[in-house]
């Protein structure tokens, strides 16, 4: 066991850390994913030292930790070796080493499985690298920097490093009033960095800022409730099928990915038929906590599929769960982590499939089961016993046993989703 | 007479459900393995933020497999998960061999907990078609598993790309699910 010391330490580590990531996060390089210039990337591969999107980050960790090791800017530890591999290469010093040889004309790829080609050729069989290509400002043994091994090299030691980007840290977050809501425990204390990080920007800054005010007013009050969102427009591809991320104030780029046929080749896709364009903001003002929980219904041309959701249900920006109240995390039992837009402001979870919630995840089904549970209405207001989440897990699980037609009239309370046409076959959205 | 028992044997009888908690470091592959169960595809996953939930069925049982995000910060939440779980799924990277023994802490930490004490525990050894793979065997001893006291536990390699080991290992949790 760790003495309290010692957590406080580590603890304090970690902010440094964190700080030492956000800020260099803000360098304009590291502002987009070095694979795919999605906006704002909020995961890194440490060994190769740079900054992605969370979907290049996914196609990252297929190619195995002796090539790429992923971590979460937000949802990771890092260590001191780690923060060191990427201050000493970043965004700007890679693409001048992994893509010495790319095209001048070359289009970076946008679908999944281009992206995935790209990536391999990129750092896999580094079909672009030239280790001479770092111009002679930054030093030669720099060059180095292999996948496999992590650089131990830099002009300082760590610990100076870290202390000298310490006053950052401080600034960096007192800026977004994180750090008064104290974290009563380790467990709070994960999302706050979350929320400290600046957004990508966007038109709705006003809207981001006023929600994350009212969000840190509301955890410290609470004694330190945070939920979080994770890069929400960080994994926002500068275009293309992945519409889920594209940000609202784009109003044009939500109407064209409507127009675009969406590549049916990820788990993310699947949710392509409720093409629901969602935003930092928008997300914010879901982690409140319960006397602020917001229900951000905009209105938005392409939201078909979770009506009952009111329009929150931005794919990997949220917790399953996340939020608490004086140091409770979550709900009394497990089951309250199954539900969607919980009166309490628990999310469930964003990503694909959960329950179901992807229209397309249970695809040879047809429809999906337990949507009703998940429908759920904010003024639906009262706690859900584990007798009715059992229940709702029954219902589930009868379900899943595949009669095509058992579930959800279309129409039924959660409104108009209507069953895929037979025809859909998961195959042709997935690929091996 | 024959037609009504006909009518009352003919209903499908209720499957048994089993609760699985799927937890593990991050990227150890445990979303590819339950897209993999649950769709036989091996679909373009991103990091699990969050959980994903899946029924699977398998020999007449229902095993509802949650697989919970293993971000470091974020194992701090796999505890508000175990409650009835019958079996732990625990995956592991094979070939990170330098957070095996972050895996061993995490795996070790949990099967302490008074709520999984009843649990089963599969350890899926994931990854096994990339290099340096660690072999069951290393796995099993890196992680601690022989030490292990009053706790039903089974190792399978797998390569969830592959599909490979991953109904070996349901075959496992259905045979001692099953006994109870």
């Amino acid at each position: 066991m760790t003495t309290r010391s010692e957590r406080e330490k580590a603890q304090k580590l970690n902010e440094q850390h964190q700080a030492i990531l956000s800020k260099m996060l803000r360098e304009d390089d590291n502002k987009y994913c070095a694979d795919c210039e999605a906006k704002g990337p909020r995961w890194a591969s440490w060994n190769l030292g740079v900054f992605i999107c969370i979907r290049c980050a996914g196609i990252h960790r297929n190619l195995g930790v002796h090539i790429s090791r992923v971590k979460s800017v937000n949802l990771d530890q890092w260590t001191p070796e780690q923060i060191l591999s990427v201050q000493s290469m970043g965004n700007t010093k890679a693409r001048q080493l992994y893509e010495a040889h790319l095209p001048e004309n070359f289009r970076r790829p946008q679908t999944d499985q281009a992206v995935e080609f790209f990536i391999r050729d990129k750092y896999e069989r580094k079909k672009y690298y030239d280790k001479n290509a770092v111009n002679g400002a930054i030093k030669r043994e720099d060059n180095q920097t292999d996948s496999r091994i992590s650089p131990k090299k830099s002009a300082e030691p760590a610990i100076d490093l870290l202390g000298l980007d310490a006053p950052t840290a401080s600034s960096a977050s007192s800026g977004t009033g994180t750090s008064s809501a104290a974290p009563i425990s380790d467990d709070l204390d994960i999302f706050g960095p979350m929320v400290s990080n600046p957004l990508p920007s966007n038109t709705n800054t006003n809207q981001v800022s006023s929600s994350k005010a009212a969000g840190s007013a509301q955890a410290s009050s609470a004694g330190g409730a945070v939920a979080g969102a994770t890069g929400t427009g960080s994994a926002a591809p500068p275009q293309g099928d992945l519409d889920l991320f594209s940000e609202t104030s784009g109003s044009s780029k939500a109407e064209d990915s409507a127009k675009k046929p969406l590549s049916k080749d990820s788990i993310l896709s699947l949710y392509g038929s409720s093409t629901v364009p969602q935003q930092p903001a928008q997300a914010t003002a879901m982690f409140m906590g319960p006397s602020q929980m917001q229900f951000p219904a905009q209105p938005q041309g392409n939201f078909q599929a979770f009506p009952g959701m009111g329009g929150a249900m931005p794919p990997t920006t949220m917790m399953g769960a996340v939020m608490g109240q004086g140091g409770a995390m979550m709900g009394q039992n497990t089951g309250m982590m199954v539900g969607m837009t919980m009166p309490n402001g628990f999310m469930g979870n964003a990503q694909p499939g959960v329950m179901g919630l992807a229209p397309g995840m249970m695809g040879p089904q047809g429809m999906v089961p337990p949507q009703n549970m998940y429908a759920m209405q904010p003024g639906q207001q009262g706690q859900w016993n584990m007798a009715q989440i059992n229940q709702q897990m029954s219902g589930m699980n009868m379900n899943g046993s595949g009669a095509p037609m058992a579930f959800g009239p279309p129409g039924a309370p959660m409104g108009g989703w209507v069953a895929p046409p037979s025809g859909q076959t998961l195959s042709t959205q997935l690929w091996k | 007479m024959g037609n009504y028992f006909t009518m009352i044997f003919s209903r499908p009888f209720p499957k048994k459900q089993i609760k699985l908690l799927m937890v593990g470091l991050d990227a150890a592959g445990k979303t590819t393995v339950l897209f993999k169960l649950k769709l036989g595809e091996v679909v373009t996953t991103i990091p699990t933020i969050g959980f994903n939930v899946e029924t699977v069925e398998y020999k007449n049982i229902s095993f509802a497999v949650w697989d919970v995000g293993g971000q470091s910060k974020i194992r701090g939440l796999w505890k508000y998960y175990y409650q009835y779980t019958e079996g732990l799924i625990f995956v592991v990277d094979s070939s990170d061999h330098d957070r095996i023994e972050t895996a061993a802490e995490e795996l070790n930490a949990m099967l302490a907990e008074d709520e999984m004490r009843d649990a089963v525990l599969l350890v899926l050894a994931n990854k096994q078609d990339l290099p340096k793979a660690m072999p069951v065997h290393e796995l099993t001893d890196r992680l601690g598993l022989h030490a292990l006291r009053g706790r039903q536990w089974f190792v399978q390699a797998t390569c969830a790309v592959q599909g490979s080991g991953l109904y070996e290992g349901l075959d496992w949790l259905s045979d001692q699910l099953s006994r109870r």
